[in-house]
């Protein structure tokens, strides 16, 4: 998915790391009082059925991708919780709808924490893919990922970025 | 007589959001329209008398400041409150929103008591 300019990061960079779950933590939290804590050992196996949502930004010092992939019941009650609604009073694909939107804001949360709110970003209109258990192994294990757990469930986190050329 | 309100945004969860924000918030809202993106709102515009609309920034087809500079250029809709509700943060670009002449911007997510209290202050 990503350009093979990109630089790779396993656990992201350290300080990315603290970045990324601070913003995290105020996104999920103040989008739909969902906790999250940062877990990089944590293997129950893989979720049976995930999606991913990612998206991508240019700005003059960097570009790059940010993506989150989640199990897809996770998605649901991430818009359940959203909306303040049960699950059959949830729009179709709100699950989806509800992870776009988490990693559109979470991105432009996280790029003003990383580069300053004086640098101006373009984002691209988030987009999601279905991942099967082999995909969501390969991203576990392959260290381009970090791990967290948000109401125990686990999601998996990729910050991607490079100097912009 | 209640107030009709606009709510732009490409995703069905946040125009779904604001709505009910606006039910639990004690304003009277008599109408409620919707749009996807900046196109689908100037025709939503052009059909309905509109009193205040809340836009996204960053949508497909026409984005969000595009819909704002085409209201300035037209008549009747140059006047309507536009509040702008979006995951930008970059100071150059929320001045160049101000500019343009948006009534508030509020950062996704945004808090229901400080959301009802920026419409409030824009209706009354």
């Amino acid at each position: 998915m990503a350009g093979k300019d990109l630089e790779m990061n396993s656990t992201l960079k350290n300080t990315d790391n603290e970045v990324v779950l601070r913003v995290l933590s105020e996104v999920f939290e103040g989008f739909a009082f969902m906790f999250v804590e940062e877990e990089p050992d944590f293997d129950s196996g893989a979720p049976v059925e995930c999606l991913s949502a990612s998206i991508r930004f240019s700005g003059k010092s960097a570009a790059g991708v940010f993506e989150i992939v989640s199990p897809v019941d996770f998605c649901e009650e991430l818009a359940e919780n959203i909306l303040g609604a049960e699950t059959d009073e949830l729009p179709p694909d709100a699950g989806e709808g509800a992870l776009k939107e988490v990693v559109n804001v979470a991105c432009g949360y996280l790029l003003s924490e990383k580069f300053g709110t004086e640098e101006v970003f373009d984002l691209s209109i988030p987009v999601t893919a279905s991942v099967n258990p082999n995909e969501w192994c390969t991203f576990f294990e392959g260290g381009s990922y970090a791990l967290y757990l948000v109401e125990e469930s686990p999601i998996l986190v990729r910050l991607e970025s490079a100097p912009a050329s | 007589m209640g107030y009709n309100v606009l709510i732009v945004d490409d995703s069905p969860i946040i125009r779904k959001m604001v709505a009910k924000t606006l039910k639990i918030s004690d304003l009277d809202i008599s109408g409620y329209h919707f749009a996807e993106n900046g196109r689908q709102a100037l025709s939503v515009l052009e059909e309905n008398w509109i009193d205040i609309v809340f836009a996204d920034i960053n949508m497909p087809e026409m984005n969000g400041m595009e819909l704002i500079e085409e209201m300035v250029r037209r008549e009747l809709m140059d006047t309507i409150p536009v509040v702008i509700i979006s995951t930008e943060r970059s100071r150059e670009r929320i001045a160049s929103l101000r500019e343009m002449g948006i009534s508030a911007y509020l950062h996704k997510p945004f808090v229901p008591e400080e959301f009802a209290r920026v419409v409030r202050e824009l209706l009354h």
